[in-house]
């Protein structure tokens, strides 16, 4: 039975519209696990108040430089220091209640913060986008006749629905809205409901009138309300919705599609790492893989989209094959748990019931499946003794990795879909024998094995293959075309 | 009879061991039913420990040789996902010889010395192990692309349908005299087929009809295959995975799945003729009718829009259980069904294919067990027992007493409230369920928990969500 955990008092998210606080009409939620409840305002007393209404107001975003963007964020990455900021300790405390993972890794979550807000990140943002086109008018184009293309970005209003696993993406969001110079308002997580507000209220508290703090907004709403959103979500409301996964999400967000919302989908996503046969030249070797594909399951507590699930091993899937990956699997599994703790632990509740009752099952069929560690609920790879993954693949959570022994790549590349984010690889020199085809597969972001749950080159990378910053903006273009050398329409003979 | 025979009766042919008696079934004392409950426990376990693989590899792992309480069988329960964990992919290479394997760790019935290389389709691999072993093996529908495989033999399956005559009686009567009497059965679906649905046909043919062909009232004559409902789960998940063209399917099955859309969409029509015929051959005659609410309902809504009523004897038996599967069902639609039948009751029966009992709802909305089932309730999180005193909530688990060759210690997805020592008022004794019963994969999700990682409930949801919109284009 989920206990429910008595809290001396219910806590209170607040909702914060444009640099306002608004902690009243507050009415009774429920946290995720069924382990905190909270307080926030009623969100149909926020409904008149919610929407930006006139896109002219973001006028006030382009009377400041992308200079002035940047030294903004600069200042709030170090203001989010959760040594000093009361907001973000405050919001921790709660967080550690309510997130899926552990309090090692939610404070590592909180205390990357900051680096998330250095100018060589921030850039990186501004890039996707391109300095030149948030400054200016681009001369993009001119044509033999003469015609000149001009290309502006423009900010948008936007609704993020952001996904409640990471702390961090609260913050990734207030930053990319800032580069777009968009009004954003963020639909905090059920499972994350307090560091959103945190984000927020430090920025109210630096500078209070700040065009960029004047464009965030962050509610709590039940997801799915349909009553509010059907009001919410309208083209003279919102022009865009990012929605984060899970399906449920995303799959109810898309009722509210219709022309003028345009949906950045960031869907649901599921990771892979790939051995080749270089990992068996040693123990040196083996080892070395070991340590990297732990992390590759292990970093996050595998609860987040780039965490690795299935492993492919190009150790071939005869018997020594077999033999050569359950090496490696066991000693992928005693590195998973000598990872530190800021990168993964224990996981908060063992391992999930019905995860745990299928590990069960395949501990049983040892025709079929080798099974290490899963004892003590901290854990387990299971190796496939048919080269293919284990049925239950899309459910491995709670570092439970499945280790799959092929012949060769070929075996893999059928097994990628569009569901498949990140491919950890080892050794570096197979990649560019296969990057191309794990992308045409479906595959999203490669990385050195090892590196799955780092996000080794920031936010500004293009996630998911989509470039969610630059999705942010409008480019706008303007023609202009030169009587004396383009052909006019209105011309007779 | 000595106890050690009674007990031995009770486990292996409960209907033979209350007379045929519904009766005395329901009103088994308490302290004879505890005694006989630990001591049929002990008998299966001693009997079965070495001779199921899983099961040797469970009591090994925990060092356990003897059951002295009830609850010492709790960890050696089968979570109810264990009769589908083969590897998928081994059916659908028809990998039988392989399966085989695996289901001989799961049955005391010798299965890995049938030689079943050659059988290139489920439907083929059932009727070589039919006609080979004494396993009657059911699957389930797969809906999800993948099928669940019981192993249930032939003895198993006739003592348990000895159950079905006693739906004659009323309980709290005395023994009938005639305790098989004979009746049409009705039965708007398949005549055979693997599933439990259609394997019981042969079963009502036999108990209820007597070994007439003449009493039995089919809609569809033939097999409902278990390839091409196979073939129909496997397609829905590869529409929803986006991945249809990489579904490899040979072109028999390709064919059968043709002649199957066929059927679906003469469906109606069939089912119309053969309302037609029940209603009017069989009317004022007693008939047998067990199906689901999808099944039973659209029968009853038409024939009462045709203005007939009062259809069958008053004596008939009309049965129903299971979840309407998403099909909106009138909330009188018990009293229009019974309208329709001309029945003063209908019984709702709350069962599945992995217990070999009837436990039938009172008059007080509460499903009673049958005392040769032996019911856990545990903890959803941890599957810790819960209390066996009071009203619990929780998940259902069992022990089944019947089998003597496949394990009854199983785990349910099933949410239920059960009352253990509060009698019903029903007069019946031994605990019983509230009616209310959910599955715990509806139970979870929903809300507005959001992750970036897709779960598994996240594939499901898609799986529904696209082929709704595939049904809603075509």
């Amino acid at each position: 039975m989920t206990t429910t955990k008595t809290v001396a008092k219910t806590e209170i998210a607040p909702a914060i519209i444009r640099g306002q606080i608004i902690d009243t009409d507050l009415i009774e939620f429920g946290g995720r696990n069924g382990d905190l409840k909270f307080r926030a305002p009623d969100p149909n007393s926020l409904l008149g108040r919610l929407p930006l209404g006139n896109p002219n107001r973001l006028q006030d975003m382009y009377s400041i430089s992308i200079d002035e963007i940047t030294d903004y964020l600069l200042s709030l990455g170090k203001e989010l220091d959760i040594k000093t900021n009361k907001h973000l300790q405050y919001a921790l405390d709660l967080t550690i209640q309510t997130a899926p993972m552990t309090p090692p890794l939610v404070r590592n979550q909180y205390a990357r913060l900051p680096s998330l807000f250095t100018r060589e990140e921030i850039d990186d943002m501004i890039n996707q986008i391109g300095r030149p086109y948030l400054e200016s008018w681009v001369l993009d184009r001119t044509t033999s006749t003469g015609a000149k293309r001009y290309v502006k970005a423009f900010g948008a209003r936007a609704i993020h629905i952001v996904a409640g696993n990471s702390p961090v993406l609260s913050a990734v969001t207030a930053m990319r809205n800032a580069v777009a110079r968009g009004d954003a308002i963020i639909k905090a997580p059920s499972n994350d409901p307090f560091t959103g507000i945190a984000v927020a209220r430090t920025m109210i508290d630096m500078a209070p009138d700040h065009p960029i703090t004047r464009h965030l907004s962050i509610a709590y709403w039940k997801g799915g309300d349909e009553a509010f959103e059907s009001k919410l979500y309208q083209p003279h409301n919102v022009e865009k919705i990012v929605a984060w996964g899970g399906f449920a999400s995303v799959k109810h967000v898309t009722k509210y599609i219709q022309p003028g919302i345009e949906l950045i989908s960031l869907d649901p996503k599921r990771s892979i790492s790939i051995i080749g046969p270089e990992a068996f030249t040693d123990d040196a070797s083996m080892d070395e893989v070991a340590k990297r594909v732990a992390a590759d399951f292990g970093a996050h507590n595998q609860e987040v989209c780039a965490s690795a699930r299935v492993v492919y091993v190009l150790s071939g899937s005869d018997d020594k094959g077999i033999e050569l990956t359950t090496d490696l699997a066991r000693r992928a599994y005693d590195r998973l748990r000598m990872l530190p703790e800021h990168v993964s632990t224990k996981p908060k509740f063992g391992i999930n019931r019905d995860l745990k009752s299928q590990l069960d099952s395949a501990s049983l069929l040892d025709d079929f499946y080798e099974v290490v560690g899963g004892d003590d609920d901290d854990g387990a790879v299971i190796v496939s003794k048919l080269p293919e993954p284990v049925d239950f693949a899309p459910s491995l959570t709670n570092r439970v990795a499945n280790f799959v022994p092929v012949d060769s790549i070929e075996d893999v590349y059928p097994r990628i879909d569009a569901y498949c984010q990140t491919i950890g690889i080892y050794p570096e020199k197979l990649v560019p024998e296969i990057q191309d085809r794990l992308a045409l597969a479906g595959g999203q972001r490669m990385v050195s094995l090892g590196y799955a749950g780092m996000a080794a080159t920031g936010f500004g990378a293009p996630q998911d293959g989509v470039e969610p910053v630059r999705r942010l903006c409008k480019f706008i273009f303007r023609e202009e075309a030169d009587l004396e050398t383009t052909p006019a329409l209105w011309k007779v003979g | 009879m000595s106890e050690v025979l009674a007990v031995d009766e009770f486990i292996s042919d409960p209907v033979e061991y209350f007379d045929w008696s519904l009766t005395d079934m329901f009103t088994m004392p308490a302290r004879e039913r505890n005694q006989f409950q630990i001591d049929g426990l002990r008998a299966r376990f001693d009997q079965l420990r070495d001779k199921i693989g899983f099961l040797k590899k469970l009591a090994d792992r925990d060092g356990i040789d003897g059951i002295d309480n009830i609850e010492d069988v709790i960890p050696l329960l089968f979570d109810h996902t264990i009769y589908k964990s083969y590897p998928s992919s081994l059916l659908e290479t028809n990998n039988f010889t392989k399966i085989n394997l695996w289901l001989s760790k799961l049955t005391a019935i010798n299965v890995r010395d049938v030689d079943v290389s050659s059988c290139n389709s489920i439907d083929g691999w059932l009727d070589v192990m039919d006609r080979e072993t004494d396993l009657c093996i059911h699957h389930s529908s797969g809906t999800t692309g993948t099928v669940s495989l019981f192993p249930k033999t032939k003895a198993e399956l006739s003592s348990f349908s000895k159950l079905y005559p006693l739906r004659f009686q009323k309980f709290g009567d005395p023994r009938p005299r005639e305790t098989q009497p004979k009746a049409h059965v009705v039965s708007p679906s398949f005549r055979s087929g693997g599933s439990a649905h259609f394997r019981i046909n042969e079963e009502y043919f036999k108990r209820i009809a007597h070994g007439d062909e003449d009493f039995m009232h089919v809609a569809f004559p033939g097999r409902m295959s278990a390839d091409i409902l196979y073939l129909a789960g496997r397609i829905r998940a590869a529409k929803a995975r986006g991945e249809l063209d990489r579904l490899e399917l040979s072109p028999t099955l390709l064919a059968r799945l043709h002649e199957f859309e066929t059927d679906q969409s003469k469906r109606e029509t069939r089912m119309r003729e053969f309302l037609g015929e029940i209603t009017t051959k069989l009317a004022g005659e007693r008939v047998f009718m067990a199906c689901a609410p999808t099944y039973l309902w659209p029968l009853a809504e038409q024939s009462l829009a045709d203005g007939r009523s009062g259809v069958f004897a008053a004596d008939s038996v009309i049965s129903s259980g299971g979840g309407a599967k998403g099909m909106v069902l009138a909330d009188n639609w018990k009293q229009e069904v019974m309208r329709f039948a001309g029945v003063d009751r209908l019984t709702m029966n709350f069962a599945m294919t992995e217990m070999n009992a009837n436990n039938l709802l009172c008059e007080n909305g509460h499903y009673h067990m049958a005392p040769w089932i032996i019911p856990f309730i545990l903890d959803p999180e941890t599957s810790e027992p819960l209390p066996r005193t009071g009203t619990v909530s929780g998940r259902l688990a069992f022990y089944d007493l019947l089998p003597d060759t496949h394990w009854g210690g199983f785990i349910t997805g099933d949410a239920v409230t059960m009352t253990w020592d509060k009698p019903c008022g029903c007069g019946r004794e031994g605990p019983y369920l509230h009616k209310t019963i959910n599955r715990f994969s509806d139970l979870q999700g929903g809300d507005d928990k959001i992750s970036c990682a897709a779960s598994a409930e996240a594939h499901e949801e898609a799986m529904d969500y696209l082929s709704s919109l595939q049904s809603g284009a075509s």
